[in-house]
């Protein structure tokens, strides 16, 4: 992408506001963050690191935000030199990836340039990004944000998606309108129930080309123009909620489904309660064929114009994370619950300051199909409520009690159970459980301490062909020591020591000062899966030395 | 108002970007995209019938011919679309034309009028039968014995052929499915053939010269070569091929919008006609 007279000029633009004002231009704001990820790789056979030949690998960017009033100006620098291990080669490269001018007022906010927007859950739009995931789908266009009156919010974007450092083919359209009942209707305001509607529609307009059908000598008949809509409903009483959105997507065959002709439709509706001490949730997701990208030859992770948002737990220690889930935007069912309780303190059970329960459980299968052709059919038939394979599930149970003023232990159990297919190879279920001790303890003066423990059996076996090193039963322990109130020492290792492969060490060095943080780490890291709402991207295997800076002003 | 110029430009939205492909009737959504002259795996033939190619070899100074016409308008009114006909006009002196009128002699007509031993006017052939030489016979005598004959026969392997025309233009596209196993080579015969076609025709009674005469199922040309393209197929019973072919009509006489593509299987060695279709 070769920054455009647009991007120069306001690069021009900060420049000039940065070198003369600092902090201010004509009475603006400048504000901006600065993120640089580098790496400096060994090759390891054991664990499978690869030598790249580059050594050094980084992933950099820096955000600079222009406002003044209503209006504001953006961009975004980036460098991948190269990028580092697990994201997309094709990032490989330096230049301006964002750059925007918006203007905004109590009724309408416009933008010109690149911009992220989401109607509704994201089912029928989500243009976001995620640094960790090495995703980033922008739209180049324009977005317009309206509210002519109040309680309604009317939103229209087109444009084309942001392909590393490319465009997409597609051209994205999309309009979306959402009204807040209680506001907009003055009788309403004082009522109990609150209710919010919305609707939104979105087409990607993509030219005819030549692709193959699985009869030889035909070609598809391509829909240049595929339309997705989506009615969405959220009801909230006093401690309760209720949420629903149903999206529909036309005849949209691509690489992802394997082009054929079936449309899509994605049911997602969530309920929760929640009052001082305890919450619980649920929620439920059917998604058929809703893989929606900007261009229909699009396989990686970018393109996407939808996303199906995920309904399993984001774990957050090591081992019960080992096996993310991986949203199956081509089908899937799902159903997740979650209970926080809070047992009162100074009961039996609660102790001095009362402990935390936290229990989750979800179940992911694919759909009961019945196939009825390849490339150029239908593809296949469906029950709405039938199950088919499955692909995930898991439940956990986290009691966590601060012991005393200084003291607090957190305890998890956790079973996971994970089929293999939805990443897209082979071997049977894979059933692990996890046990969790994690304990904090405040040291004063700016010293804390924090010791983990982690075990996990799985029946998975190390299989060469298949080459999963998650594979096996693990154990792992970390100590975190925080001191003189802006650094940090950690050192860990992750190890496996039945029926797999793998010593992962790492120590780690940080420094924290204001808004700027420093951390050095040198070590292993295991190959797996990194996965943040249900998108995912590969991690492979590493060894050496890892240096992170962010700061922002 | 900026309520209703949203919903307006969402429901244009709507309106305008979301395509539907229809699928044709085996639920499939393709179009064929090979190389024409080709021959590919094809969808079938859904209309299994065994039909008649009634050739007539005949001409403008022929006095029997218009006898022979009559005959085979009377039989395609009865057999309707199980019989095509086929006027073939060689370069005997009986197709010498009148006054200004055009020759509608074809070479292919001149080709096949010498390889079957044409010698007299109107002569007629149902799907080129051949039984220790092909059966000739006049039409003016009635046709429906041959007719009905070849009708007899089993349909070995069903055809269909589908024209789609822009100005003088055709893509034409031929399905075949084999009914029975074949083990001789076969071909496809291409043929364009015209109907209304006025020109001044002698009639039966020798002297007489019908200035407003008019000719139907006129063969005009010979799309493939005189003998057909070679179908590639392994002639086994339930084999389906398909094969997309591009003509362009080569006379500025010819009236499109009265010109029929005719397509017909015909053993290679023999000659005999399996099934025709137009």
């Amino acid at each position: 992408m070769k920054p455009t007279r647009f991007a120069i000029l306001l690069l021009a633009l900060f420049m000039h506001t940065v070198a003369a004002h600092g902090q201010g231009i004509g009475g603006g704001q400048v504000t901006g963050n600065v993120q640089i990820d580098g790496q400096l790789t060994r090759p390891d056979s054991l664990i499978g690191a690869k030598d790249d030949p580059e050594r050094w690998l980084m992933n950099a960017r820096a955000d600079i935000l222009y406002t003044n009033g209503g209006f504001n100006a953006g961009l975004r620098f980036e460098a991948y030199t190269p990028p580092l291990p697990g994201f997309n080669a094709q990032y490989k490269g330096q230049g301006l990836a964002n750059y925007f001018v918006s203007y905004a007022n109590e009724q309408i906010e416009v933008t010109a340039g690149t911009f992220y927007e989401q109607f509704g859950s994201g089912m029928i739009l989500r243009a976001y990004e995620d640094r960790y995931i090495g995703i980033d789908n922008a739209l180049l266009g324009f977005n317009i944000h309206a509210r002519p009156i109040k309680g309604v919010t009317l939103k229209g974007a087109i444009g084309k998606q942001r392909r590393y450092w490319e465009y997409g083919n597609g051209i994205v359209r999309g309009i979306d309108g959402e009204i807040d009942l209680n506001t907009a209707f003055s009788k309403l305001e004082e009522m109990p129930l609150h209710i919010t509607m919305g609707a939104g529609f979105v087409s990607r307009y993509e030219a005819d080309e030549n692709i193959a059908s699985s009869t030889q000598g035909y070609s598809l008949k391509l829909p240049l123009n595929v339309g997705a809509g989506a009615m969405r409903m959220n009801l909230a009483y006093k401690g309760w909620s209720l949420a629903g959105e149903y999206a529909r997507k036309g005849q949209d065959p691509n690489a992802m489904n394997g082009y054929i002709y079936r449309k899509g439709e994605a049911l997602l509706i969530s309920g929760a309660y929640s009052q001082k001490g305890f919450s619980a949730s649920v929620q439920a997701k059917r998604v058929d064929n809703m893989g929606f990208k900007s261009s229909r030859r699009e396989t990686g992770e970018m393109l996407y114009i939808n996303h199906i948002p995920a309904i399993t737990k984001q774990h957050t220690y090591a081992f019960l994370s080992m096996y993310p889930y991986a949203t199956q935007a081509t089908g899937e069912m799902g159903l997740q619950g979650d209970v926080m309780y809070k047992i009162k303190k100074e009961t039996l059970l609660g102790g001095k300051y009362g402990t935390d329960l936290h229990f989750n459980c979800s179940v992911i299968t694919g759909l009961d199909t019945v196939a009825l052709g390849g490339a150029g059919t239908e593809g296949y038939s469906s029950t709405f409520f039938s199950t088919g394979e499955l692909y995930y599930g898991d439940m956990s149970l986290e009691i966590a009690r601060k012991l005393d003023a200084k003291n607090k232990i957190a305890c998890t159990y956790g079973y996971v159970v994970f089929n293999p297919v939805i990443e897209g190879h082979g071997g049977g279920l894979h059933h692990n459980n996890v046990i969790v001790a994690d304990y904090s303890r405040k040291l004063g003066k700016g010293k804390s301490l924090r010791i983990e423990g982690e075990w996990m059996g799985s029946d998975s076996h190390y299989d060469s062909e298949i080459d999963d090193k998650r594979s096996g039963d693990w154990i792992m322990g970390l100590v975190e020591y925080n001191f003189g109130g802006h650094f940090f020492l950690s050192l860990s290792d992750q190890y496996c020591y039945n029926d797999g492969i793998g010593n992962y060490y790492t120590a780690a060095f940080g420094y924290t000062k204001n808004a700027t943080r420093l951390q050095l780490s040198y070590g292993k890291q295991r190959e797996g899966i990194l996965c943040i709402g249900g998108v995912c991207r590969a991690v492979p295997a590493t060894n050496g030395l890892t240096v992170s800076l962010t700061t922002s002003f | 108002m900026k309520r209703y110029l949203f919903f307006s430009l969402a429901l244009a939205l709507a309106a305008v970007s979301c395509d539907k492909i229809e699928a044709d009737s085996e639920g499939r959504y393709i179009q064929f995209s090979g190389a024409t002259g080709e021959w590919y795996d094809g969808k079938g033939v859904a209309d299994h019938s065994q039909r008649v190619l009634l050739e007539k070899y005949t001409g403008v100074r022929c006095k029997n011919c218009p006898d022979g016409d009559a005959v085979i308008y009377a039989a395609l009114e009865s057999y309707g679309h199980k019989l095509v006909a086929l006027a073939i006009h060689d370069s005997s002196s009986f197709t010498r034309p009148y006054g200004n009128d055009a020759r509608l002699s074809t070479a292919e007509g001149e080709e096949w009028s010498n390889y079957f031993g044409i010698s007299a006017y109107p002569t007629a052939m149902a799907n080129r039968k051949y039984n220790d030489g092909y059966s000739l016979f006049n039409p003016a005598g009635g046709v429906n014995a041959e007719v009905d004959e070849a009708l007899g026969e089993p349909t070995r392997v069903a055809l269909a052929v589908t024209s789609d025309r822009n100005g003088a233009a055709y893509t034409i596209d031929v399905d075949i499915e084999f009914l029975q196993d074949v083990a001789d080579p076969l071909t496809l015969t291409l043929l364009l053939m015209e109907d209304s076609v006025r020109a001044t025709q002698l009639q039966p009674d020798g002297s007489t010269k019908d200035t407003n005469y008019i000719h139907n199922h006129l063969l005009r040309d010979v799309i493939t070569n005189a003998w057909g393209a070679d179908i590639s197929a392994d002639g086994k019973a339930g084999t389906k091929r398909h094969a997309r072919f591009a003509y362009t009509v080569q006379n500025p006489l010819w009236k499109p919008e009265h010109c029929k593509v005719v397509a017909f299987i015909s053993d290679k060695n023999t000659r005999q006609i399996l099934n025709v279709a137009e």
